[in-house]
């Protein structure tokens, strides 16, 4: 894991009660230098037999979990070994960062992460990082990590897939989640141009907008997670 | 007890068939740009289940030309949808497992929040349901409203649904679905390979392509449209923009009808060009008289022959000379005499030699206008850097030396009235009779030597 220092971000999204361009302090953390890899999930899953493919309850992981991990990912012919794991769902990411004593990233933490550059680079550079990743040919399976470093050290978080954040959905959840207000409108069409404080940072509407859309038990094929943690690792 | 149990039975079975009666159900079905769903015949309300499964995938732009798009069903634009006015609509949006981005769809034919986007975010792998009421006819736009809703729209995600008046317009012969688009690449127009999406050509609302039907080329020739003299042709027009209006037009053709904007009044006739929003479309209507290829433009003419904004119209049948004849002969156009004249053969008047005072008023245009910059208005110049033309020996000393300047220029060092300059002069593309001119001019201005130059002059040096 990486030490990451204290600092302020400036959220994407505002908060409707307090004034926009609201900094939040972010204590230091430590964050894992990659996303888990399919042999880092192969080998939780070896020591955690009940998050096997096929057996968590449809509750927890639904129908698609775990569809891209081979059974032999723990042998070393495997191209995909160090290719992020993804089609993980929030609860089985969860418990893989449990197991191992840490937590999955806040999503301030996470975007506090992500808006640092690579040395000598400038947001600019992210932003077509980002665009070229929407833009690229789909490769058959996911590449191996490592693609992109920013100035901390910390590998891809841009670039190759889409990561859980423990609270995924706090920009979706209104006062009253029982009624049909569950997803965040003002993340919608000419709406998203009233909250957020930077209208050019098209990646950003699109990870809380991929965030809204999530539900606990979701997997996808761009879906993955790393884990983070207060204390220092073990 | 015996006649409570048949009242309820009773009751049961009215309920029953009130149901049956009430409820039609069917599967929309969906048609691929430039294919219109055909009419619906039905004269009551149904419930119709719409499917449609939003997929990422390259695709070509141009002749190789690729892009990444996000699609409706696969195909930009997305397909086209025919309901009936007071339908109840099932809507099923699936994102495809593959997919990277979460979509979601605004119909504009939708009553209610966000136009279902609300509604239907789905992230990849998953489905999402709604319904609504088709309570307004007309032609509308769908598009993708996930954030940043304009780059969803950029990258192809848009197509039309039509919500068929209770009262359907009168049958036409042919009926065809053309949607214009913009998109935004990295490399220039016509640059090879896959092009990604450019963010600052989007905002500044500078397309690299202009297009009907999601890519260059496809609506013309072997894919044009096609009808027969006497057809009547209606095209339901939709603009997905993101950004751009459209003044849609079709060379050759009036269109007999247009419903402005869409919508369901045939608001105005005989109209050449008709403007669509971006995020609208209109309906059109004309009859083909005349057979032959009529071009769909946008009459912005350099989207059309530039950016790709062409689309073709194929009529055949009987010629009819009546409506148009065809070209009945070619004489050349002069404008001097006022009537339209034969071409002359190849005599060629000499034109008269001028008078010095006519080469001097012409040479003065010509220094004003390209010298004087330089040598200055009144001829002084600038010493030490641009020697002076009033009162110069240097351009007294020697006619056929200043001639030979002027047309191959002069570099290296000269005295002129006793300074020294070392500068260049570049040559300059004057023809022969304006260096007669000029050096006229000049030999006849601030106290030089009044030579004339004449052009012969000039060309033999």
């Amino acid at each position: 894991m990486v030490y990451i220092p204290s600092g302020t971000y400036t959220p994407f999204l505002s908060d409707k009660k307090t004034i926009s361009k609201r900094k939040i302090k972010i204590p230091g953390f430590y964050l894992d230098q990659y996303p888990t890899s399919n042999l880092e999930f192969s080998q939780f899953l070896e020591k955690n037999p009940k998050w096997r493919k096929g057996l968590p309850s449809p509750l927890f992981a639904d129908e698609t979990y775990l569809a891209e991990l081979d059974s032999n990912m723990l042998g070393s012919d495997s191209k995909k070994r160090n290719s992020p794991v993804t089609f993980v769902s929030w609860f089985s990411a969860t418990a893989y960062c449990e197991f191992y004593g840490k937590r999955l990233p806040s999503s301030d933490e996470w975007e506090y992460v992500a808006s640092i550059p690579p040395k000598n680079k400038d947001k600019k550079f992210i932003q077509s990082v980002i665009l070229n990743w929407y833009g690229e040919k789909r490769p058959e399976s996911l590449p191996e990590r490592g693609k992109y470093k920013n100035r901390w050290g910390i590998y891809d978080m841009h670039g190759i897939i889409w990561e859980w954040v423990y609270d995924f959905n706090s920009s979706s959840v209104t006062e009253d989640s029982r009624a049909d207000k569950d997803l965040e409108r003002n993340l919608f069409c000419g709406g998203g141009a009233l909250q957020a404080n930077d209208f050019e940072d098209y990646a950003s509407y699109m990870r809380f907008g991929y965030r809204s859309g999530l539900s606990g038990k979701y997997t996808a094929k761009y879906l993955g997670f790393r884990c983070a943690s207060s204390s220092p690792p073990p | 007890m015996d006649s409570k149990i048949r009242i309820l039975l009773l009751t049961l079975t009215l309920l029953f068939q009130l149901n049956c009666n009430e409820v039609v159900q069917e599967e929309a079905r969906l048609t691929t740009a430039p294919e219109v769903p055909p009419v619906i015949e039905r004269n009551n309300e149904a419930k119709v289940i719409i499917n449609l499964e939003t997929v990422e995938q390259v695709g070509k732009l141009s002749n190789g030309v690729e892009y990444t798009f996000w699609t409706f069903g696969g195909t930009v634009p997305g397909p086209m949808i025919r309901v009936r006015e007071g339908d109840e609509v099932e809507f099923h949006l699936k994102n495809h497992p593959s997919s990277k981005m979460p979509h979601n769809i605004d119909l504009h034919a939708v009553t209610g929040p966000g136009g279902g986007a609300a509604s239907s975010l789905t992230v990849p792998g998953r489905s999402s349901k709604f319904s609504f009421k088709a309570i307004n006819p007309g032609l509308f736009i769908y598009h993708c409203a996930t954030a940043p809703v304009g780059m969803h729209i950029a990258n192809g995600m848009y197509g039309l649904i039509y919500v068929q008046p209770k009262e359907a317009l009168k049958k036409a012969d042919k009926e065809y679905y053309v949607l214009q688009s913009e998109f935004y690449t990295i490399g220039k127009h016509g640059a090879p390979g896959l092009q990604g999406f450019n963010m600052e050509k989007a905002i500044s609302e500078n397309p690299d392509y202009i297009v009907f039907n999601g890519s260059v080329g496809a609506l013309t020739e072997e894919k044009a449209i096609t009808a027969n003299v006497g057809e009547t042709i209606r095209l339901f027009v939709g603009n997905g923009g993101p950004n751009l209006i459209s003044s849609f037009h079709v060379i050759g053709e009036v269109f007999d009808h247009v419903y402005t904007e869409a919508g369901t009044e045939a608001n105005q006739k005989n109209v050449q060009t008709t403007l669509i929003p971006a995020g609208g479309a209109t309906i059109v209507e004309f009859k083909v008289e005349v057979p032959g290829t009529y071009i769909l433009v946008d009459h912005s003419i350099f989207r059309a022959f530039n950016k790709g904004a062409l689309g073709m119209l194929k009529v055949s049948g009987a010629t009819n000379t009546q409506i148009y004849s065809g070209k009945q002969g070619e004489t050349v156009y002069l404008p001097e005499g006022g009537a339209i004249q034969k071409m002359k053969s190849d005599t060629k008047e000499e034109p008269r030699p001028k008078t010095k005072e006519e080469k001097i008023a012409d040479g003065s245009r010509v220094f004003n206008a390209v010298c004087s910059a330089c040598h200055m208005k009144d001829g002084k110049g600038l010493p030490g850097t641009f020697p002076p033309l009033a009162k110069s020996d240097y351009l007294n000393a020697d006619k056929a030396r200043a001639i030979k300047i002027l047309k191959n220029g002069l570099s290296g060092e000269i005295k002129v009235n006793g300074i020294k300059y070392n500068n260049v002069m570049p040559h300059l593309e004057l023809s022969d009779d304006d260096i007669a001119n000029v050096l006229t001019y000049l030999y006849n201005s601030w106290d030089n030597k009044g030579y004339e130059i004449s052009s012969e002059e000039v060309k033999r040096n």
